[in-house]
């Protein structure tokens, strides 16, 4: 029984790493999945100086919504994959700093393979926050696949 | 939740103040004044700003530290105290000593060419720079301390208070003047970009919502204007996140480019603040090119908020607008309410300002003739008067004058031994400037000129309060302005963004150029 880590934004890369993750695992694995919410979002708002408590409280209220539902949207999608492969699914969001949710992550537990995508190619649009695959690989003894952007199942699945 | 943290920084940031004011107030000093040719401008500031704020810190963090706390509001606003300190301890640091010294080199290197310039001056390297800079890096290399964070965030506040208390330096000519210009302008280029930017985003194929949060950021004001517009648009994180980034960096681009501009081209304080106020996408940065402009004067500043203010009350309107598009365009069923969202996203800062200048307006501050900062009254004390010598001196040259307005005005001045009205002031003042009469004469009409003109003491005291209070909110606001989110910029609302920002920058340019007076 393997212990699989995903970590991603929920970006089409890390949707490439997530179908990469779920053709590997077989039944009985567990994929432990974590939705990283960059730590960038409330420095957005730093140079609103001029609207009113409750226009910042509406906003915040709404970007919390927003990216609540884009956890949910990657979180479904991956439970009934499981679901019907028989993986057992661990998920959580987190927000903070990419490499320092990461560090945490693998500390607190061991893995057997860590999927993470691929830096996108450019051009194509998604949030500028990526994990060092450099940093990862000095510092963390798990196998690791980076996977390629974008890959066949992603295409099957769009 | 408690939010105080028992640090000692608070205790250290006092004592550090407590120990500038004591250097200040010795001999020993002197020559780093005199060095940095502060000690006429900041002498006085040097020893009571730090001293009043050292205490402050002293025994506030001395209870920050070692106290112990209970959640409530004492709490809550002490919390705030180690980041506002922090953030004036930086602004005091670069006006008094990092600013000063950049100067100093920049004078030793010389001239710019032709430009009669050194280069502090044309990059507009004062201290409202410096300070913002600092801010930025600051926060983009070190962080933000913890246990300052809550305070930094209260420079917004900052900001707020120093725009309220502007309106009251306004006279009603001005406001009317600036005002019918401001809704000009301004009117034209926040329509005008709202709809290149829809023009444009429907040319490119880009999502409703995307173009909707775009168009309030690039044609309102900037960040605040997104982040008004993202629920009513419902943008996507990404399309937040991508629009919000362009804004800053254009914004601070902006902010150090302007001034470098408006110092080439000469332009004149209502220029550069009607083009600021017109051209930079981002109202925090506004305020920070006009002081960058003209660190030592509130005159840019003046223009330039007239102009943002004109801007943010296009806000409501534009959010309305983009909110009832919105749901057109996607033919939703929801239903704009038209109230809710006015009220909301009207920004009550300027009822404040507005209320300002009303009670400024009834002379409760201080008579309608100082709020120029200097003022005219010829009641003086016998010794201010011209000697009989002086008196002499003057009408042996009175032939030397053939205009009839400078000769009763001189007239009237030898008769009565001083200045008798505001326009034989200004009379007398254009003898000076044209160097009509010999250079001891001339010294004579400096002097009954200087005899009844006055500083009011405490217009001065409240401009020096002002730009105080933006300094704060401007470094402030730098410490809260991240590569991480600057980087975000990118897709096309960067390209959209900076077609019609680059647009808008210039033609606001030529514009103000062309049609706007030196003065008002």
């Amino acid at each position: 029984m393997s212990r699989v880590l995903i970590a991603s934004h929920g970006t089409v890369g890390a949707q490439a790493a997530e179908c990469a993750a779920l053709e590997w695992c077989k039944s009985g694995d567990n994929l432990h999945h974590i939705f990283i919410i960059a730590d960038f979002w409330p420095d957005l708002t730093g140079d609103d100086w001029l609207n009113n408590g409750c226009v910042r409280n509406e906003y915040r209220l709404y970007l919390e919504e927003t990216l609540y539902d884009e956890y949910k949207q990657t979180f479904l999608r991956l439970e009934r994959s499981c679901k019907k492969r028989g993986i057992s699914l661990d998920s959580r969001f987190v927000f903070g700093r990419t490499d320092k949710v990461f560090e945490t992550a693998v500390q607190h537990d061991r893995y057997d393979r860590i999927f993470i995508g691929s830096r996108r190619p450019s051009g194509v649009g998604g949030i500028r926050d990526c994990l060092s695959s450099k940093k990862i690989l000095q510092h963390y003894s798990s196998l690791l696949m980076i996977v390629a952007y974008p890959n066949e199942c992603i295409r099957m699945a769009q | 939740m408690i939010y105080c943290r028992n640090t000692p920084a608070l205790l250290v940031l006092g004592i550090l103040m407590l120990g500038i004011a004591a250097l200040a107030s010795t001999e020993y000093f002197n020559p780093i004044l005199v060095y940095l040719g502060t000690a006429e401008d900041y002498g006085r500031e040097l020893q009571t700003l730090p001293l009043c704020f050292g205490l402050i810190g002293l025994f506030s963090g001395l209870w920050v530290w070692l106290g112990k706390h209970v959640q409530g509001n004492l709490d809550y606003y002490l919390a705030a105290l180690p980041g506002v300190m922090l953030i004036l301890f930086i602004a005091m640091t670069i006006r008094w000593f990092v600013a000063p010294e950049v100067a100093v080199l920049s004078q030793q290197l010389g001239k710019v060419g032709q430009t009669d310039k050194y280069i502090h001056d044309l990059l507009g390297l004062n201290y409202i720079v410096l300070g913002i800079l600092a801010g930025i890096i600051t926060v983009n290399i070190f962080g933000v301390p913890q246990w300052a964070r809550h305070g930094v965030r209260l420079s917004r506040l900052g900001l707020k208070t120093g725009v309220i208390l502007l309106g009251a330096l306004y006279s009603l000519a001005e406001l009317q003047q600036l005002g019918r210009l401001s809704i000009l302008l301004i009117g034209s280029f926040v329509l005008g970009s709202v709809g290149l930017v829809l023009w444009l985003s429907k040319r490119m194929k880009v999502s409703h919502s995307m173009a909707g949060v775009l168009s309030a950021g690039v044609g309102v004001c900037g960040v605040s204007a997104t982040v008004a517009a993202a629920p009513v648009v419902k943008a996507k994180s990404i399309e937040i996140a991508y629009t919000i980034g362009t804004i800053l960096i254009w914004g601070v681009a902006c902010m150090f480019v302007f001034p470098v501009i408006g110092n080439l081209l000469n332009m004149s304080y209502v220029q550069f603040g009607a083009w600021a106020g017109t051209g930079i996408l981002n109202s925090a940065q506004v305020a920070g090119a006009a002081l960058a402009f003209q660190p030592d004067g509130i005159e840019t500043l003046k223009v330039a908020e007239i102009f943002n203010i004109t801007r943010v009350l296009f806000l409501p309107v534009i959010v309305l607008w983009l909110a009832i598009w919105y749901v057109r365009q996607e033919e939703a069923k929801a239903q704009v309410n038209v109230g809710r969202v006015v009220i909301e996203k009207f920004p009550l800062f300027v009822i404040g300002f507005i209320l300002m200048f009303a009670l400024s307006s009834t002379g409760i501050f201080a008579p309608a003739k100082h709020y120029k900062g200097k003022y005219f009254d010829n009641d003086i004390a016998t010794e201010l008067l011209l000697g009989q010598r002086e008196q002499d001196a003057l009408r042996a040259e009175m032939n030397k004058i053939n205009r009839v307005d400078q000769k009763a005005a001189l007239q009237r001045l030898i008769a009565n031994a001083k200045i008798m009205s505001e326009e034989d002031d200004a009379v007398i003042r254009g003898i000076v400037n044209a160097a009509l009469l010999s250079a001891d004469n001339n010294d004579i009409l400096k002097k009954a000129h200087k005899n009844v003109r006055h500083t009011s003491k405490k217009i001065k005291a409240f401009r020096e309060w002002i730009t105080w209070l933006f300094a704060f909110g401007l470094v402030g606001l730098g410490m809260q302005i991240t590569v991480g989110a600057m980087k975000q910029a990118g897709g096309q609302p960067a390209v959209i963004g900076g077609i019609v920002g680059l647009a808008k920058a210039v033609l606001s340019l030529v514009i103000v150029l062309v049609f706007v007076e030196q003065k008002i």
